[in-house]
């Protein structure tokens, strides 16, 4: 990612969800103060780990770990925060026709990528059952075999809520990342239109300009590992290299990156205002209202 | 050391069951709530420590949270979004008056403010919890003991070593004399924060940053160090007479008064002396409390304790089934949560401390005791000490002296 060559500028780190958040603040100028950008980052990333001690499948004493032991034999009233988010996953899980689902803690737990797994399973066994949300009582039940892993959508979300503590902050340019997956632009870096991040290694990844924009990213072998996983069919995903999402809201594009990976298509039903970026053996596709914004070449920028 | 055992004393009380057993702490009433309603509480303060408290209770099945309130709309509507079901108020006197059926007030608002929080929950006959330091002035504590004193309900500080199932069961080795002659006492808080809350307020902006404020704030001595020196306090049955103090401005240099960085030293009446060190610029070995001894050390951080025999000491049966952590040069002996069952299930390994933090056991405390299962671990009375002793460093810190503490007469 680059800075846009700022040299005074605020730099905050957190491990957290699993992965390490990173944030960048520039000062000086037009931009906030050193003394606001430092505090207003602070917030921020303690917004991240409060997300962590309630969402985290990792925590057996977490918010959804709890929901996952006490949510199947009646239903479990939750708080307005925790139930919003389940309710944007199922809409995206009815969306992409299966393709992301947050009822697929079960099938990660198996392969290992979750306490109490062995990893050894042979895998093909779909998201059995399901997630029940009643609006009017706020309540969730687990129907079946789902389990609930937000793994695929809480760094977005968590992404999303430490952006908006920054602007409400004063703060007017930042960039932040979730372990290099989810990444928000807000403003442009000083001297630069936009934050520019590169996806993926080699000389044709393409290259977003993010101002106050979101891009996630997912890949078939981080590490050398198969990790996402098609909840359709309990299988690891094969086939498509990468999927992306370009949008304003890091929730949604932090789901949309695995729902395309595993979909390896555009859903018809994805919402017009997301950009979807396919990467196969045949090269990128992209589709979407952020296609401007949006590079595919061979020239090395700064990370 | 008036309330210390011998440890011939100590083994006959506890008897046979030494062995493992010592080294289990009482994690006993986690799911003792059965059959019982749930207190109805409302949680006063959504900012960090509010949202924290939230977040406890929401582990408890003792408590149900009915109200949520603060003077802030923004914090207000952040707390709301973490509790299911609540009344939101910007008013204290609203929300006590309100029809939500408030059993209990938690209080987790500015330290300035607690003793106007604390004393109306009080007189309304709730029970209360009140985060610590229970204020920023000798007399603000006075006005909160005296209500406490004609309470109906009940009422605990935030001290949370006191309900802590680590500092409990280090407690009990400590009065055995596993440590023997009390050499020195250390402690530290280091994290690397700003204390800034920034917001284009600016009337918002001074009252989020109470802690930078000179004219209320107690500082890195009273802010943190409170909570610490109640540990050495408990655990000794002393309190310290004088402080002597030093602070400076080490990293934030961004127009504050306030130092980021401190160390001072606590002097007892049996002449033994505790040397504290907290820090905004690093956070390196973050917050613990070391009590040094002739047969052995004992190291607290707050979800873990170890202990560090002295090769000389003598052994102890226990010590066959304890699990050890290398740290350099020295072997410390975990003193682990659920030791025995841990060790069942397999899961007995370095660095396992804990299942829930130290704000978990304090609220659960809190609410047995309601219950009338036990006394409140820490009392008003002790806050109000251990906030003066906090208060006596916090001016030795600040303006580089040494002062005496005034321990208020309850």
């Amino acid at each position: 990612m680059c800075d846009g060559g700022s040299s005074a500028s605020v730099r905050l780190a957190l491990e957290a969800m699993g992965a390490r958040f990173e944030l960048v603040i520039p000062c000086g100028g037009d931009l906030c103060d050193p003394r606001t950008a430092r505090g207003a980052g602070e917030e921020a990333l303690s917004l991240v780990s409060e997300w962590h001690d309630r969402l985290s499948a990792f925590d057996p004493d977490s918010l959804v770990s709890r929901l996952n032991s006490g949510a199947r034999e009646a239903p479990v009233r939750v708080d307005p925060e925790l139930f919003d988010l389940l309710e944007a996953a199922e809409r995206i899980r009815g969306q992409s026709e299966g393709a992301f689902d947050v009822g697929v803690g079960g099938v990660m737990r198996s392969h290992g990528f979750r306490p109490g797994g062995t990893g050894e399973t042979a895998g093909g066994e779909a998201v059995q059952g399901e997630i029940t949300l009643d609006r009017g009582a706020r309540t969730v039940r687990l129907v079946g075999g789902a389990e609930i892993d937000l793994g695929g959508i809480a760094k977005g979300g968590a992404i999303d809520g430490a952006m908006a503590l920054l602007r409400e902050a004063g703060v007017r340019s930042a960039l932040m990342h979730g372990g290099t997956s989810t990444i928000a632009g807000m403003g442009a870096p000083p001297g630069a239109g936009a934050w520019t991040v590169r996806l993926g290694e080699g000389g044709e990844a393409p290259r977003v300009h993010l101002r106050d924009r979101s891009v996630s990213f997912s890949s078939s072998r981080p590490g050398g590992v198969e990790h996402v996983m098609d909840p359709r069919t309990g299988e690891p995903v094969a086939g498509v290299l990468a999927g992306a999402c370009v949008g304003a809201s890091a929730l949604q594009t932090d789901a949309w990156a695995t729902a395309l990976m595993v979909r390896g298509e555009r859903p018809q039903a994805m919402p017009g205002d997301l950009t979807s970026l396919l990467h196969t053996p045949g090269g990128w596709r992209i589709e979407g209202p952020d296609q401007g914004r949006i590079e595919l070449g061979t020239q090395e920028v700064c990370l | 050391m008036s309330e210390r055992l011998d440890r011939r004393q100590f083994i006959t009380q506890v008897g046979g069951g030494l062995a493992a057993a010592a080294i289990v702490p009482n994690l006993a009433g986690a799911s003792s709530w059965t059959g019982r309603a749930p207190v109805r509480v409302g949680v006063v303060g959504a900012g960090r420590q509010g949202r924290a408290i939230l977040g406890e209770l929401g582990k408890l099945a003792g408590a149900e949270v009915v109200a949520v309130c603060d003077a802030d709309e923004r914090r207000l509507a952040s707390g709301l979004r973490r509790v299911s079901g609540a009344e939101g108020f910007t008013a204290l006197g609203d929300m006590l008056g309100s029809s939500v059926g408030l059993d209990a007030v938690a209080i987790a608002t500015p330290t300035p403010t607690h003793k106007d929080v604390a004393v109306p929950a009080i007189e309304a006959g709730k029970h209360v919890y009140c985060e610590a330091p229970l204020a920023h002035t000798i007399e603000d504590c006075l006005a909160i003991n005296t209500a406490a004193r004609s309470a109906k309900g009940v009422v605990a500080a935030g001290l949370q070593g006191r309900s802590n199932p680590v500092y409990d069961l280090a407690r009990g080795f400590f009065r055995s004399d596993s440590v023997r002659d009390m050499v020195s006492m250390r402690a530290q808080r280091h994290q690397k924060t700003s204390w800034v809350s920034p917001s284009r307020d600016p009337a918002r902006s001074k009252a989020l940053n109470w802690r930078l404020d000179p004219e209320v704030t107690t500082g890195l001595a009273g802010e943190w160090g409170t909570h610490q020196f109640d540990v050495f306090h408990w655990y000794t049955g002393q309190y310290p007479v004088r402080v002597m103090g030093h602070g400076d401005i080490r990293l934030h240099d961004d127009g504050r008064k306030v130092h980021d960085t401190i160390a001072c030293t606590l002097i007892f009446p049996d002449g033994a002396a505790l040397q504290y060190g907290a820090t905004l610029a690093n956070s390196y070995n973050g917050t613990h409390e070391l009590f040094h001894g002739s047969n052995a050390a004992i190291k607290l951080a707050w979800s873990h304790g170890w202990m560090f025999k002295e090769a000389d000491a003598p052994t102890q049966g226990w010590e066959v089934y304890a699990n050890r952590q290398q740290f350099h040069n020295d072997e410390g002996i975990t003193l682990i949560a659920g030791a025995t069952k841990l060790s069942e299930q397999g899961k007995l390994k370095e660095g396992v401390g804990l299942p829930n933090t130290s704000l978990y056991y304090a609220l659960e405390n809190w609410l047995g005791a309601i219950a009338g299962d036990h006394e409140v671990a820490c009392p008003i009375g002790e806050a109000v000490r251990a906030t003066a002793v906090g208060i006596a460093a916090h001016r030795a810190t600040r303006d580089g002296v040494a002062v005496d503490v005034e321990m208020p007469s309850l």
